[in-house]
């Protein structure tokens, strides 16, 4: 295939798909779960962290633990002049739903996980919300890029969609958006807000 | 008859390729609000930086020091013995960085999560001991093939 030191095409294609193979082999068990045991570089190990979660964003790194721990939170759900509030006790004494879905980070992991919670759109429909109307999510985080977020229709009334309260059968870690969070399918992970405060129905 | 074949291969290939980047371009175009078109734009050329500026230079040092350094070799392994090393080099530009972050203080403990020196270690070691397997095997197949010639010849 090489002649004087010089590279062939053959040569020269047959390296980088053997470069691109062992790459892929060595990296993509952090979101490949298949791949996990052959996980040498991956920054994320599936399975690593709280409730065999990774995190993105610790509630250290975004300045969120008083706020989230204090006994006095409320979720606030707007819609208009009106302002209904849940405390997470209440919360929990809805009606509670399952779903399986990944954080997908945009950073390269993703890991699949049990969350449980109450589905966004019955809270939608106790505040009579429209079935088209989109949300804006906020965070408690003081900063942050999505501290704020809008979430349109077609996810917010999604049945797979939550408000998460526990996470592969356990109350959310503080690190994964206690006392409650938004998981919905199809939405890359910074767009899952943790440590939720308000939901805005944008009619 | 093959050749002709072979063309249609390609313009039926390169007409789907074609209307493939049509369409993701369009949806991009159409659904995607400008600020999120121009962080692409931003992202994407920085990624082309990133490689062009020092992840190929890099390779391309380490491939002449190769060439180099394999010169001697018998022609059969110099390919393989460069792969393997291109390979190692590749893995190890994309390791650095996660050891230069590991070395700072970080608050993330689900993050960096291994022992990527020793992992490195072990993939040349793996490396190293593959390419000393190709020269060796080469080396006799090349004595056996100037046996037989030789042999032949009396």
């Amino acid at each position: 295939m090489s002649e004087h030191g010089r590279t062939t095409r053959r040569g020269f294609l047959f390296g980088i798909g053997a470069a691109a193979a062992a790459l892929v082999a060595l990296t993509a068990g952090q979101s490949f779960g298949v791949l996990s045991p052959l996980n040498l570089f991956g920054p994320r190990r599936q399975g690593a962290g709280p409730q065999s979660l990774p995190v993105n964003r610790t509630a250290e790194q975004a300045k969120v633990s008083s706020r989230a721990l204090d006994p006095s939170w409320r979720l606030k759900v707007v819609d208009g002049p009106s302002t209904h509030e849940y405390s997470r006790e209440h919360l929990l004494a809805l009606q509670q739903s399952e779903a399986e879905l990944p954080i997908a980070c945009v950073e390269g992991w993703s890991t699949d996980a049990s969350w449980r919670g109450v589905r966004l759109r019955d809270l939608l429909a106790s505040v009579a919300a429209p079935l088209d109307s989109a949300v804006r999510l906020t965070s408690l985080e003081p900063k942050g890029h999505y501290r704020v977020t809008t979430m349109g229709p077609e996810f917010a009334h999604d049945p797979r969609t939550l408000v998460a309260l526990n996470v592969n059968g356990e109350p959310l870690d503080l690190d994964h958006g206690f006392p409650a969070r938004i998981i919905a399918p199809g939405r890359p992970g910074v767009l899952q807000t943790k440590w939720l405060s308000t939901i805005e129905v944008l009619r | 008859m093959r050749a002709r074949m072979r063309r249609a291969v390609r313009i039926v290939c390169a007409i789907l390729g074609v209307a493939l980047t049509a369409t993701g371009l369009y949806f991009l175009l159409t659904t995607e609000p400008p600020a999120a078109l121009l962080g692409l734009a931003v992202w994407l050329g920085a990624a082309v930086v990133l490689h062009d500026g020092v992840f190929a230079p890099a390779v391309y040092v380490a491939n002449r020091i190769l060439a180099r350094g394999t010169a001697r070799l018998p022609a059969a392994a110099t390919t393989s013995v460069r792969i393997l090393f291109g390979i190692g080099t590749m893995l190890t530009l994309v390791v650095a960085p996660e050891l230069v972050a590991q070395s700072r203080p970080h608050s993330n403990p689900t993050i960096l999560v291994g022992d990527y020196a020793l992992r490195l270690g072990a993939v040349w070691g793996v490396i190293a001991t593959a390419a000393v397997i190709v020269i060796l095997w080469s080396a006799r197949r090349t004595r056996r093939r100037s046996d037989r010639l030789r042999s032949t010849r009396v």
